[in-house]
């Protein structure tokens, strides 16, 4: 006989508090309430004739203290859950993980999942547990989750499996193991369930430390080998001269071995922009760019769906999220004494709202600048620093530029072709009647081997950008380059590179910069949650374990700061839906189970107190 | 009129009965005794005096019966007519109005004091209002009333005494009476038979709990030629006790004791043992012709007393 429950030192201090407990009461219940009556003979009749009537009332109070002191021992005996030696030879731990992993939400049948049957199975796996066989449960994805520590209680481990849910994380299944290890070290013998999608082939390395740990490895697979279409890139960009239009590049992949007729959906802010039908062949991965694309929204969307269902059995990868940064009117004041060419090339770009100002004393304060994001300066500056981003197009020697002297017919020999005003911009075969000859202290980006034409820096903390001659006495207006060249520095200025928006995957941490001032931030999933997310150092992070779009925003900032957010799946780590061969003797799971004998001294201190209140509960006490 | 509002002695007892520890003859129940007064005088008809007939000869004016004339009888009584018709000396017996004597007897043991809830009224409480009660409606009709409290070793008694302002001795004697003591009716009645020489209507008021029984008690009042009227006198919580459990029963006389534990089934045979010690008082007091009234301690006074009054025919 062993004990399994509480120890026999626990057993004996349980018992003795109760007994002591027990003898206490039965002292006070000795000291019984007294009550006047004014005729006792009344009474002396009703109990002569109960005395006579039933001899267990005579039971005396001893031997009433000895049935309940054996009552509290059996109770506590069952708490030590006793049990034959022969059946408590073997006490095995088990692990048992759920995939609860990307690839379970495949359909097998109808509207049932991969993850439906994974947690039948656990359900069955989780009603053997047992004093003799207890368990843990683990809901793995791209990490392990216990559901709770090891349990002998087959209906509470039952109840752990309803409630996973499946996430679109791929699983770790190596990882899994690996945690499995550690929650069974110094427990002999163990074992490990692994109740997933399809047969996973366990790397060599991991089989060894389970062989020396002294876990034996089950499956149960669930689910065959399927087709799948899948999108597995999906990027987006505006347009650097047309931030109106977008273009898109989409990676689809083909994992059955049939071809796949299938049918791409893009929706751009929930509508439908563009749909398109045409066949995968079977295997193929290939990449389709959609240049051109009239959309000026922010939310994009791609749906991928097999006209064929049963070519599609997973519908998770083929929706594909991304987000276009905003757009927003960038003020730019033109101070020029008159400029067709630079009016004119102001005008190319509708998101810029171009006032022109004359030259005059009024401009050389900051204060003049206030209302714009920008400035150009046409043969004109003043000497104090604007204040905001500012483009000099031949800097008088009043400006702040160091002129001394002229070059004549310069050319642009060298230029930095990194910096983002040159993007696109051809400037080599530029034709200059005189240039002025600035002293460049540092910043130059484009000139000849005589000076500078082309300099870049920053004044104040504003980035500034010169061009050191007339363009009206050169060609440069005449060329593509003058307007790329005006667009490529405000858009410089504007800083919108910043607002890209990156792509994130699920199970990675995103960090999302937010308002310096921000104190709160609140993250709506796309299954409308809305959780609360810590600031750190400026922006919030946090680890989406669902694809899709998720909204941010964060508080306490002079002004409410919202920011979506596109989360796409892990395309390095593509679902499998492999099917497999279990390994688990399923015909195990139903074997019945021999009463414990707990349950046993429980029924018989239930006899014993039943007797006790029939025999000595309506007892007259003498 | 109100009879306690300007006596002397209605000062005295309600200055009594606040500074005493008995509460039960307040000013309120004063006020209770007065309107009793005058429910019981419209029970007998406007009479001015509750006078009441006795059946010896006397000098009233009615004739009553006859009866065979013995020497040393009123000679004036003798009817002669009846002699002419049938040669027998016959005396004429006429029904002598005179006061009635009315004997209250209240039975004080210690049982007439157990029982009683916290804040309910003693059995012995009930008795004591029942009695000057009784004693007050007597009182008014010019009777002559004695009170003589049962249960202690020396029968305590108030004298006779006739009048309305006699009830304030009756209530001073009232309140001194405190339960104590075992009950043994029969030796206390008697002891009220060797003192009381003169007959009259005697009411005794007592929970009848007896070890030796009532029925010796009441068959001695009956042979001494006393007109007998029983008030029983129940507390409810003894027809339905409030317990449960483990509890020591504790006789309120004897002092004996005996561990129970009360369980529905106890209760229902206790319930079905007192009926029956009921009914065997009530079958003994039918059999021999003695008025038994029932009054418990939760019902209202004037109620009570004007019922037992009255199906008493203590009022006519």
């Amino acid at each position: 006989m062993e004990l399994f429950g509480l120890s026999l030192a626990q057993l004996a201090a349980v018992f003795g508090g109760a007994a002591t407990l027990a003898v206490l009461l039965h002292l006070l219940r000795a000291h019984r309430r007294r009550q006047q009556v004014p005729f006792l003979p009344l009474w002396e009749g009703v109990l002569a004739q109960r005395d006579a009537s039933q001899l267990l009332s005579r039971m005396p109070r001893w031997l009433a203290l000895l049935l309940t002191l054996a009552i509290l021992a059996l109770l506590a005996l069952a708490l030590g859950d006793p049990r034959l030696a022969e059946r408590s030879a073997v006490v095995t731990h088990r692990v048992v993980l759920i995939d609860a992993g990307l690839a379970s939400q495949a359909r097998l049948s109808g509207e049932q999942t991969r993850l439906d049957a994974v947690k039948r199975w656990a359900e069955r796996v989780a009603g053997q547990a047992g004093p003799l066989l207890p368990t843990m449960l683990v809901s793995v994805d791209a990490a392990p989750a216990p559901l709770g520590p090891f349990s002998s209680d087959a209906s509470a481990l039952a109840r752990l499996v309803t409630d996973i849910a499946a996430t679109d994380l791929a699983t770790d299944v190596e990882r899994a193991h690996r945690f499995a290890i550690d929650a069974l070290a110094g427990r002999k013998p163990a074992e490990v369930v692994f109740i997933g999608s399809g047969k996973t082939k366990l790397s060599s390395e991991l089989a060894a430390d389970l062989k020396r740990a002294g876990i034996a490895t089950k499956q149960i697979s669930v689910g065959s080998k399927a087709d799948n279409v899948a999108i597995t890139t999906f990027a987006a960009r505006r347009y650097p001269l047309d931030r109106n239009r977008s273009e898109l590049l989409l990676g689809l992949h083909n994992q059955g071995q049939r071809a796949a007729r299938v049918e791409l959906t893009l929706l751009g802010d929930g509508q439908p922009i563009d749909v398109r039908s045409f066949e995968l062949a079977p295997g193929a991965r290939e990449q389709r760019v959609y240049d051109d694309l009239a959309f000026a929204g922010a939310r994009l969307e791609a749906h991928l769906k097999a006209l064929d269902p049963d070519q599609d059995v997973l519908s998770t990868d083929s929706r594909a999220y991304a987000v276009l940064p905003p757009r927003k009117k960038l003020r730019v004041l033109c101070v020029t004494s008159g400029n067709r060419y630079l009016e004119a090339a102001l005008l190319l770009d509708e998101y810029f709202k171009v006032d022109v100002a004359k030259p005059s004393a009024r401009l050389l304060t900051q204060e003049a600048f206030a209302d714009y994001d920008a400035v150009v300066f046409d043969r004109f500056a003043p000497s104090a620093a604007p204040g905001i981003p500012a483009l000099y197009l031949a800097p008088p020697a009043s400006s702040s530029f160091e002129i001394d002297g002229e070059l004549a017919r310069p050319r642009f020999e060298h230029v930095q072709r990194e910096h983002p005003i040159l993007r696109h911009v051809a400037l080599a075969d530029v034709n200059i009647a005189i240039a002025q000859h600035v002293r460049p202290r540092r910043g130059v980006i484009g000139g000849s081997a005589d000076g500078p034409l082309l300099l870049s820096g920053e004044r104040e903390g504003q980035p500034f950008v010169a061009l050191t001659f007339d363009v009206a006495r050169s060609d440069l207006p005449l060329r593509i380059a003058w307007p790329l060249l005006l667009i490529n520095t405000l858009d410089w200025f504007a800083n919108e590179r910043k607002e890209l928006a990156p792509a994130h995957v699920v199970g990675e941490v995103a960090h999302v910069a937010v308002d310096a001032a921000a104190r709160t931030a609140t993250i709506e999933t796309p299954g409308g949650t809305k959780l609360a997310a810590p600031i750190v150092t400026g922006s919030v992070a946090f680890s989406p374990e669902r694809a899709g779009f998720f909204q941010l925003q964060a508080e306490g900032g002079a002004a409410a700061d919202r920011k979506l957010i596109a989360v796409g799946l892990d395309a390095a780590l593509p679902p499998e839906l492999r099917g497999g061969a279990t390994t688990f003797d399923v015909t195990s799971l139903d074997r019945p189970r021999v009463p414990d004998i707990w349950s046993m001294l429980l029924g018989v201190a239930a006899l014993l107190i039943a007797f006790e209140w029939l025999a000595f509960h309506r007892r007259w006490a003498p | 009129m109100r009879w306690f509002s300007s006596a002397p002695a209605a000062a005295q007892a309600s200055a009594s009965a606040a500074s005493g520890e008995d509460t039960l003859f307040d000013e309120a129940f004063q006020r209770q005794l007065e309107s009793l007064a005058l429910a019981a005088r419209k029970l007998v008809q406007g009479r001015d005096r509750a006078e009441r007939r006795t059946r010896r000869a006397g000098h009233g004016i009615e004739l009553a019966d006859y009866r065979s004339y013995s020497p040393g009888d009123d000679y004036r009584h003798i009817d002669w007519n009846a002699y002419a018709r049938t040669e027998r000396l016959l005396l004429r017996l006429f029904e002598q109005e005179e006061d009635l004597g009315v004997s209250l007897l209240l039975d004080c043991s210690a049982s007439m004091g157990a029982g009683a809830a916290s804040g309910a009224l003693s059995k012995l409480a009930r008795g004591k209002q029942l009695t000057a009660a009784l004693a007050y409606v007597a009182l008014s009709g010019l009777d002559r009333v004695s009170i003589h409290a049962l249960g202690v070793d020396e029968l305590a008694r108030m004298p006779a005494a006739r009048g309305k302002a006699q009830i304030f001795t009756a209530l001073e004697f009232l309140r001194r009476l405190k339960p104590e003591g075992p009950t043994d009716l029969g030796s206390a009645v008697a002891k009220f038979i060797a003192r009381q020489k003169r007959r009259g209507l005697v009411v005794l008021i007592s929970d009848l709990y007896d070890p030796r029984g009532v029925e010796r008690a009441i068959s001695a009042l009956r042979y001494a030629r006393f007109e007998l009227h029983v008030i029983h006198v129940l507390d409810g919580a003894e027809a339905e006790p409030a317990l449960r459990g483990d509890v020591e029963l504790i006789d309120a006389e004897t002092g004996l004791t005996r561990t129970v534990t009360i369980t529905p089934a106890l209760l229902a045979r206790y319930r079905a043992a007192f009926v029956a010690h009921r009914t065997r008082i009530e079958g003994f007091c039918r059999e021999k012709h003695v008025p038994l009234h029932t009054v418990t301690t939760g019902e209202a006074l004037d109620t009570a007393t004007l019922r037992v009054l009255r199906r008493g025919g203590l009022l006519e």
